[in-house]
């Protein structure tokens, strides 16, 4: 379980953050420069919201959409790895991509705080890292998605209520839905 | 002022995601393959790059459908709606 956390726990694990130092741009590789860039958004943006939530006892929901929508940038964070995979850290753009990914982290660790906090004054966060375990079962199930809307693929007829199912999943994203049951319907 | 979770686009772990927030189960590649081919076909279908999400189309029509609703019943109104009204070419 999450380990919570007051006001004046989060915001010192906020001015810790502030301490860490913003890893350089160079290396002279295009990709590298990207991932620089989109660091440099993320940062920004995380640091406006944690900010606004500190100043606000009861965020309002749009700044908790926001805080949810940060939570990770797989985008940045595959073209890191790439990068990892592509230099080793003897190489300045190996060096640099590790760097970034290491800030990166740092990013998402001050969010976890701040969704700890959050949940320590009765504010509901869906808990990311079960997001993340949904990468697991996405993988696979992604090219046989991208087949079939290419047509490339036949599909097997299911209920109706799947297509109500995804439907309302598509629909009611970021409402954190409960419908209080424990099993599968339909 | 619309919440930002309607305007953005759901990855798949995201609509994985919710899908088993509302069910309590994990749809396959099959069901999710199936279900986004009937919303595409409907015009509800917005897809940009592997980022998934409801036309302007789609979310005026289930808004339209689960309008005055409770929110736990809206799961269901939906569900019968979508099988009194089949996607164009099913009728």
């Amino acid at each position: 379980m999450e380990k919570k956390m007051g006001t004046g726990r989060f915001s010192k694990v906020f001015d810790e953050f502030k301490r860490i130092p913003f890893p350089p741009s160079g290396g002279g590789n295009k990709d590298l420069e990207d991932a620089h860039a989109s660091l440099i958004l993320y940062d920004a943006d995380t640091a406006g919201v944690v900010t606004s939530i500190l100043d606000n006892p009861r965020p309002s929901e749009e700044r908790i959409h926001q805080l949810i929508d940060l939570q990770a940038d797989y985008g940045l964070e595959e073209r890191l790895e790439k990068l990892i995979k592509a230099f080793p850290d003897s190489n300045i753009v190996g060096k640099l991509a590790r760097e970034y990914m290491g800030y990166y982290y740092e990013i998402r660790k001050l969010l976890q705080a701040a969704n700890s906090y959050l949940l320590s004054i009765s504010v509901n966060v869906p808990d990311w890292r079960v997001i993340e375990n949904y990468r697991d079962m996405a993988d696979p199930i992604r090219p046989v998605l991208k087949s079939a809307l290419a047509g490339e693929r036949e599909v097997l007829p299911q209920k109706p209520f799947v297509e109500a199912w995804l439907g309302y999943a598509l629909h009611c994203y970021g409402k954190t839905p409960d419908f209080g049951g424990s099993h599968r319907v339909g | 002022m619309p919440s930002i979770a309607m305007e953005r686009l759901q990855t798949l772990e995201e609509v994985i995601a919710s899908a088993d927030a509302i069910n309590h189960a994990i749809p396959n590649a099959d069901e999710i393959a199936w279900a986004f081919l009937r919303l595409r076909r409907r015009g509800w279908l917005l897809i940009k790059d592997d980022s998934y999400g409801f036309t302007p189309k789609g979310r005026r029509e289930i808004d339209s459908v689960v309008r005055g609703v409770t929110y736990h019943h809206s799961f269901e109104v939906l569900e019968r709606w979508i099988l009194n009204h089949p996607p164009p070419g099913e009728e």
